[in-house]
């Protein structure tokens, strides 16, 4: 928890307290950024305080808190996964977790939305495409792209549910390859 | 904008709980949280106590329900100068004096001193906004006006007690344009005013309610108002509830019904003892939900 601490600048930016889960910060993060990159009731009255630096600083920040904390949870889930505890952001989805035997594109899916997590926010912190991240979880293999895309594309997406990359990798590929070879054998 | 109406209302809450609240009206503009109440105009009132020196105390009247009290500003109102400091002091600590574990006051609009000193007396400082840009463009402005005088106030306790105004009249020469720009020169002028300053700051917060939002769409608003506060004006401000619009409180009013216990199952009433709760325990509507 010792790193938390040395967050709690960043949590602050995102108007969290510093006990916020990942799906909070996501959250957060979504609705501070379309809030001052855009004009609303509550911005536009207070236009004359502040310079247009200052609100670039702003959303600066706000990008930079967000890109830390994502980084935190991502060592945190490291650090537990070297004491052989997967840690996940909260007791749901670690109960989800640990009830699942194998990855697969609908267990992503459950896991996901247990966190309450969009699609989207994937697509925009890994910048991969959404519709990807979809086929991915539907398990539309035919309308993914190369198969060296497909790992990379999971081993982000499973980075981004604080999951074990690898083993998430591993098993998903597993289902990946069964089904190329019923493919190249018709 | 509904101010009188909500501070009613959450007295009439604590009060339904057990606890003892004094409503004090300090609305020159209009004096009327008798109305809300449903109890007809007190006939003693502050001017009583500006006037012919009774203690505040003996001027509280009921306040239609057990346990609340009403104490009405009626004629003569916090705002013209006629008050004197050391009748303003003394009416601040006659309040603090007074017999009850809350007083509610209801604040009139505008920037006058007294009525910004007498915001700046509460424990909880609370503004009213409706989702409309104008109620919200009024209420930083007076949120700006009252830290300046927050900082004015402080400042002369120290013994500085030009140091602001100062600062303020040469902010062109001082590259001052904002609230925020003035902070950061007080601060800079030496170590002793940074940390009165940062002393201030840090005990400084205003709870927000956003008052009758006519759709689910609008309960945001209150979260990005508190995040304006924060990160244009760097001043602290918690969004503790929001209630909705009701077409039936105008005629309760006008009926001298009060609205809490009229239509207590209402949703603008749970959301009245809601963000009451929420002021009590020191909760806030966050972005998260």
């Amino acid at each position: 928890m010792k790193n938390r601490k040395d967050h709690n600048k960043y949590f602050a930016i995102l108007e969290l307290s510093s006990d916020a889960s990942l799906a909070e910060i996501r959250k957060a993060y979504l609705f501070l950024k379309e809030l001052y990159s855009t004009e609303s009731i509550a911005t536009i009255p207070a236009e004359d305080e502040i310079s247009e630096k200052r609100k670039q600083e702003i959303l600066q920040q706000i990008e930079e808190a967000y890109h830390r904390l994502l980084a935190l949870f991502r060592q945190e889930s490291r650090e537990a996964e070297q004491a052989r505890k997967p840690l996940l952001p909260d007791d749901d989805s670690q109960k989800a977790a640990s009830e699942i035997s194998t990855y697969n594109g609908a267990t992503l899916q459950q896991i996901r939305e247990k966190l309450n997590i969009d699609l989207f926010d994937i697509a925009l912190t890994t910048k991969i495409q959404a519709r990807h991240l979809e086929n991915i979880e539907k398990e539309n293999y035919d309308d993914l792209p190369p198969e060296v895309y497909v790992k990379g594309f999971i081993i982000s997406y499973a980075q981004c549910l604080s999951l074990d990359p690898k083993m998430v990798a591993n098993d998903y590929m597993n289902r990946y390859h069964i089904w190329k070879d019923t493919v190249t054998r018709k | 904008m509904g101010k009188s109406f909500l501070l009613s209302s959450i007295g009439t809450c604590l009060a339904i709980q057990g606890k003892k609240v004094v409503l004090l009206d300090a609305d020159f503009g209009g004096a009327n949280l008798h109305t809300f109440l449903g109890v007809s105009r007190p006939s003693i009132s502050l001017t009583d106590f500006f006037d012919d020196k009774l203690p505040l105390s003996q001027l509280i009247v009921e306040g239609g329900i057990d346990n609340m009290g009403l104490l009405t500003g009626a004629i003569r109102s916090l705002a013209p100068d006629g008050i004197k400091y050391a009748q303003k002091l003394k009416f601040f600590r006659h309040i603090e004096e007074l017999d009850t574990e809350y007083v509610l006051i209801d604040l009139g609009g505008g920037t006058h001193f007294n009525i910004l000193d007498t915001f700046l007396l509460a424990d909880k400082m609370i503004m009213v906004i409706v989702p409309e840009i104008i109620s919200i463009e009024n209420m930083y402005h007076f949120l700006k006006n009252v830290f300046y005088r927050k900082l004015v106030n402080s400042l002369s306790a120290y013994g500085l007690k030009d140091v602001v105004w100062k600062a303020w009249k040469n902010r062109a020469k001082n590259n001052i344009i904002n609230l925020k720009e003035l902070v950061e020169y007080l601060k800079g002028l030496s170590k002793r005013i940074e940390d009165i300053i940062n002393m201030e700051l840090s005990n400084f917060t205003v709870y927000v309610i956003l008052n009758q939002i006519k759709s689910h769409q609008e309960v945001k608003i209150g979260n990005y108002v508190t995040s304006v506060c924060m990160k244009y004006f760097d001043l602290n401000a918690q969004y503790i509830g929001y209630v909705e619009y009701d077409s039936f409180i105008s005629r309760c009013i006008n009926e001298r019904q009060p609205y809490m216990q009229a239509n207590s199952a209402s949703n603008c009433a749970n959301e009245i003892k809601k963000l009451t709760e929420n002021l009590l325990k020191g909760r806030q509507i966050s972005i998260k939900n």
